[in-house]
């Protein structure tokens, strides 16, 4: 269908821009109207329901500015804020050094290495449901793995799903079982690396660590940066895996509340559509800003290095 | 960065490239190599403690389940716990309705999405930049803001209660993050092929579809693994919008089993185990061109 | 007041009198009304949308094989969705969709907003012109109190109650040599009563009671009582029991009354003062309901809700003898009594087969089958007349006394309670982590009146 239109197009005598940008506009065509049907028209849906009532069950009515009001004065968004951000700021640099760790110690060639790449992808492509239901039992207070092997240790039991302390770092120590998906595209971009350039460290005399410091990090720079973007988005709106072990309540004492698991709670629990969509708003903000920064302040290292090849 | 200079890195290509360097690394430090098995095999203790925990509880008894000190591996392997979970709900029909939704996601994504970054990363045109800026902003969209007026544009097409809310879209586009991958490839792919297939006279799908395509597999392997793990895994699309009890996925099979009260733990985690073994049987087999699909893929720029 | 309180128990069995001899009177097959009249050609089909596990499940199914038997020209489709949460969300969508099905549960939070969202179609006049449904005394006194909305219109009927009740070790009780608490007023336990049985029924590895010197709350055996608040059916009782009330008569939280906050804090005392309840995070994680724990003598008693019965009696594992009494009381004796509902949906194209099949769920037939495992409670008097009675209590199942619950101490003592729009959301922001932190050790004090104070904000302003 695509070749037809395409060859017809060229009978016609068209300049060979008008060619190209019909030609190119066919093969994006597809991802355009995804990108209204699914994208831009539910998200023009959502601006307006930032100016509404709507339970879902009665016609919207319009509240003005009644919903972004209520931003300023809910101590729950600010609850739903610290949760976040501070699962993000533990979560993401953790995962993303022990994934870097990983691919360091997988990127070699020996036999049998293919069943450590399995062994440590593995865990960040089980089932959510799968991980939800298995973690909440890893962290049973008396039976889990995790107490078992603390107090083996010496250690206290610790009440990880209970206590509004341990709560977050239980999701963040759950969320490094995962660190296999940043360690793949660690292991991508260590293999991508040119050998020449440890050849040349090696003749100035340069030691493993020094050859990570001095030709590892620093090439692998836009790689730690993607890792770091995609981490970032992911880690700000996780939901799914919270969602199973709180059984949707982010609890013990909303601690465990996320701006996702909250926007999903507001919208299909409490039945308030519209401050739901003014809330997911913020977190569209956020993710905006946060990448703005990150693009700000590593992007240009990262081009210098692409540049320099 | 241009397509060109793109193509011109052509080492990426090469696959183990790293062989040569580490050599060299590890005889000038021996030391160094030993600490690196030794914290290999650490952490392959640690990430697969808990799929061994996952494994053994499933086959304990309920008594043994709740010892102190725990019992490692159960007396006797009650394999019984798999036939009750799995038959409590019927999954072997949730198997069904799970892999019709997953087939067609993965050849929705796979067509869709190569189609799309074929004109990103193989065609220059006006407004190409500002499109392709528009697929990586669409990931930043957090989908939770999609979730309610979406559900009002399906019901509005009368799809609700069936699988094409959860297919259909998929196939306009399949997914920025897709597209991204995937351009990266073709971008490695040299120009000068597709300028060789011009002269003779093909037409830039022909090139898509005759050289960039199968040029791709690897590539192409990565994009259908990530669509497959997706729909496998999706819970929040198949609660919204599956209502008949035989529309459901194995996902929302196991998902109910987490609240219901006449499922022990034992139960669960067999359940659990069972939908887990498929992704990992699938991941063992396709891990190869996986692993090198990503490496391929050059995420580099 | 939201909420009915007394009724004497002349009055109750003159009730229940009248309506058994209405019901003999009437002669009718009960799952058939007059208003059957019209007959379709072919076969009307009716969705029926709800939750519940496996005995949900099969007792839905049944009743659908026997209405469809009476009425062959109706066809029920049941779809159901295991959690009440989750069904609840596909409800909300689907009336936002204009797809919601003919016929519903709707759970005790969300009926007042949907019944003033207009979803809820108004069955006042259907019920009152009704043969059986509309006669005097049919349903418990109760469920007017909480059908009916502030016109006295009803949009959905209940089928059941269910409410909070305590689960005895009879052996472990007789070991101690203490009498366990009944249904009957003189066999209620006051708060005293309960304090000093507790400590009695409360032993550490040396045998010690907590009142000793040197009683080890680390490494107790047995724990006399366990009062879980996570699940508000079951601590609303003690409340309401101090003179408290949950929503107060305007519609809005009273859960910062003093005496409803003394009443919590009684119930926190339990396990952080007293030491006669264990944790209740340190009993999740047991792997055990405080059901299987009364069962296996590790807990005296249990407060629970009466549907733990159709799983703990007919328990698979050998167990105890089991019992079964009233809560205790603090002032006065008063027990919360709750129940979904089941509401014809506004939308539907078939109002007359939608309301006859509701009709069929509010006749003795369907809530039979639940009545008989322990699931469920009856709503209608006929079901607690002796010979109503005979028709469910089942040996095995429910124990000796418990038709005393159902026969004296619910229509005298059963409080109910209309639940606001915006309370859901009030709940899962405020209320809820409110309560999780009281069980986490919290003081009531320090957390009641500022997630009130939040919560009433929220539904004051669903009020305009």
């Amino acid at each position: 269908m695509a070749t037809s239109s395409i060859s017809k197009t060229s009978k016609i005598r068209l300049t060979p821009t008008m060619r190209r940008t019909i030609v190119g506009y066919i093969f994006i065509s597809p991802f355009i109207l995804g990108f209204i049907f699914w994208f831009l028209i539910p998200a023009l849906a959502s601006v307006y329901l930032t100016f509404q009532r709507w339970n879902l069950i009665s016609p919207p009515t319009f509240v003005g500015f009644d919903n972004i009001e209520r931003l300023f004065s809910d101590p729950l968004l600010g609850q739903s804020l610290k949760a976040t951000i501070l699962f993000t700021a533990f979560s993401v640099p953790l995962n993303m050094a022990l994934g870097f760790f990983l691919a360091i110690l997988i990127n070699r060639t020996f036999r049998g290495i293919a069943i450590f790449r399995t062994l440590f992808y593995i865990p960040s492509i089980v089932p959510a449901i799968a991980t939800a239901l298995l973690w909440a039992w890893m962290f049973n207070t008396e039976f889990g793995l995790v107490n078992i092997l603390i107090t083996a240790f010496g250690g206290p039991k610790i009440p990880w799903l209970q206590s509004t302390t341990w709560a977050i770092p239980a999701f963040v120590l759950l969320s490094l079982w995962g660190a296999g998906s940043s360690m793949i595209i660690f292991l991508a971009g260590l293999q991508g690396i040119p050998d020449i350039y440890y050849e040349a460290a090696e003749i100035d005399g340069a030691g493993p660590w020094a050859k990570l410091r001095h030709v590892t990090l620093p090439v692998m720079s836009p790689i730690i940066f993607f890792n770091l973007v995609l981490g970032l988005i992911g880690a700000f709106q996780s939901f799914t895996i919270v969602y199973l072990i709180t059984s949707g309540t982010g609890g013990p004492e909303n601690a465990t509340l996320f701006l996702v698991l909250y926007i999903y709670r507001t919208a299909f629990r409490n039945m308030n559509m519209g401050y739901a969509a003014t809330v997911s708003w913020v977190l569209f903000f956020i993710l905006m800003i946060l990448s703005g920064i990150v693009f700000r302040y590593l992007g240009r290292r990262v081009y210098y290095e692409h540049e320099a090849e | 960065m241009s397509t060109i200079d793109q193509s011109a890195n052509g080492t990426q290509l090469k696959w183990p490239a790293s062989k040569h360097s580490s050599r060299i690394y590890f005889r000038r430090d021996r030391v160094w190599k030993w600490a690196s098995n030794i914290a290999l095999v650490i952490m392959a203790f640690i990430m697969v403690a808990p799929f061994f925990w996952l494994v053994s509880s499933s086959l304990k008894s309920q008594i043994e389940i709740f010892q102190s000190p725990p019992v490692w591996i159960p007396e006797r392997l009650h394999f019984e716990n798999y036939t009750r979970a799995l038959t409590i709900k019927p999954f072997g029909l949730y198997l069904v309705n799970t892999l019709k939704i997953v087939i067609l996601n993965v050849v929705a994504v796979v067509l869709s999405s190569s189609f799309a970054a074929y004109g990103f990363a193989r065609l220059n045109f006006p407004g190409r930049d500002f499109w392709f800026g528009i697929v990586m902003a669409t990931l930043f969209l957090p989908y939770a803001i999609l979730i309610v007026p979406s559900f009002m544009i399906f019901t509005r097409l009368g799809w609700v209660d069936s699988i094409a809310p959860l297919t259909v879209p998929l196939f306009f586009g399949g997914g920025a993050f897709n597209i991204f991958l995937l351009r990266q490839f073709f971008r490695t792919i040299p120009e000068e092929l597709s300028d060789a297939a011009r002269i003779d006279g093909c037409s830039e799908f022909g090139i898509y579809w005759r050289i960039i395509m199968p040029l791709s597999k690897p590539a192409l392997v990565t994009v259908a693994l990530f669509t497959f793990l997706n729909a496998w895994n999706d819970l929040l699309g198949p609660i919204i919008y599956l209502r008949s009890p035989n529309n459901f996925t194995v996902a929302v099979g196991l998902s109910s089993f987490r609240s219901t009260l006449d499922v022990s733990w034992d139960l669960q985690l067999a359940a659990t185990t069972a939908v887990t073994l498929p992704i990992i049987v699938l991941f063992f087999f396709s891990q190869r061109y996986f692993i090198r699909g990503i490496v391929m893929t050059g995420l580099k720029g | 007041m939201k909420q009915s309180s007394k009724f004497s128990r002349r009055n109750f069995l003159k009730m229940s009198g009248v309506s058994a001899a209405a019901l003999a009177a009437s002669g009718l097959p009960l799952g058939r009304s007059a208003s059957a009249a019209f007959r379709l050609q072919g076969v009307t089909n009716i969705v029926f949308g709800g939750w519940g596990a496996t005995a949900e499940d099969e007792g839905v199914q049944a009743a659908i094989v026997e209405f469809e038997k009476q009425f062959p020209n109706i066809a029920v489709e049941w779809q159901n969705t295991p959690l009440a949460s989750d069904y609840m969300q596909q409800l909300l969508t689907n009336f936002a969709a204009g797809t919601a099905p003919d016929t519903s549960f709707i759970t005790s939070d969300s009926y007042e907003t949907l019944a003033k969202g207009g979803q809820l179609m108004d069955i006042t006049d259907r019920i009152m012109n009704d043969e059986l449904l509309g006669q005097e005394g049919y349903f418990f006194p109760q469920e007017a109190v909480r059908c009916a909305d502030d016109n006295g219109r009803w949009h959905g009927i209940g089928s059941t109650w269910v409410a909070a009740q305590t689960y005895h070790n009879l052996a472990v009780f007789d070991e101690a040599g203490i009498t366990p608490p009944g249904f009957k007023d003189d066999e209620l336990w006051d708060w005293d009563t309960f304090l000093e049985n507790a400590d009695q029924l409360t032993i550490d590895v040396n045998g010690r009671h907590p009142s000793d010197s040197g009683f080890d709350p680390d490494n107790v055996q047995r724990w006399a009582v366990d009062w879980p608040l996570g699940n508000f059916v079951l601590p609303v009782g003690a409340i309401y029991s101090n003179g408290g009330t949950w929503i107060d008569e305007n519609g809005l939280v009273a859960l910062d009354s003093p005496e409803a906050m003394e009443a919590l804090q009684k119930l926190q005392d339990l396990v952080y003062r007293h030491h006669v309840a264990p944790r209740t995070a340190a009993m999740a994680d047991l792997g055990m309901t405080n059901t299987q724990m009364v069962d296996n003598g590790r807990l005296a008693m249990a407060i629970d809700g009466s549907w733990a019965l159709s799983w703990m009696n007919p328990s698979t594992v050998t167990h105890a003898t089991l019992g079964t009494g009233a809560i205790p009381y603090l002032k006065e004796p008063k027990d919360y009594m709750q129940a979904h509902f089941h509401s014809v949906i506004n939308s539907t194209a078939h109002p007359d087969e939608a309301w006859e099949w509701v009709r069929f769920l509010a006749t003795p037939f369907y809530t039979l089958s639940f009545m008989k495992i322990g699931l469920w409670l009856p709503s209608q008097m006929s079901q607690v007349t002796e010979e109503g009675l005979q028709e469910w209590l089942t040996p095995g199942i429910h124990p000796d006394n418990y038709a005393d619950f159902v026969t004296e101490y619910l229509p005298k003592h059963g409080v109910v309670a209309r639940i606001p729009d915006g309370y859901i959301e009030a709940d899962s922001n405020y209320i809820t982590p409110a309560i999780q932190a009281i069980v986490n050790g919290t003081p009531v004090e320090e957390v009641m009146p500022e997630a009130v104070r939040q919560a009433n904000e929220i539904i004051s302003s669903m009020q305009h």
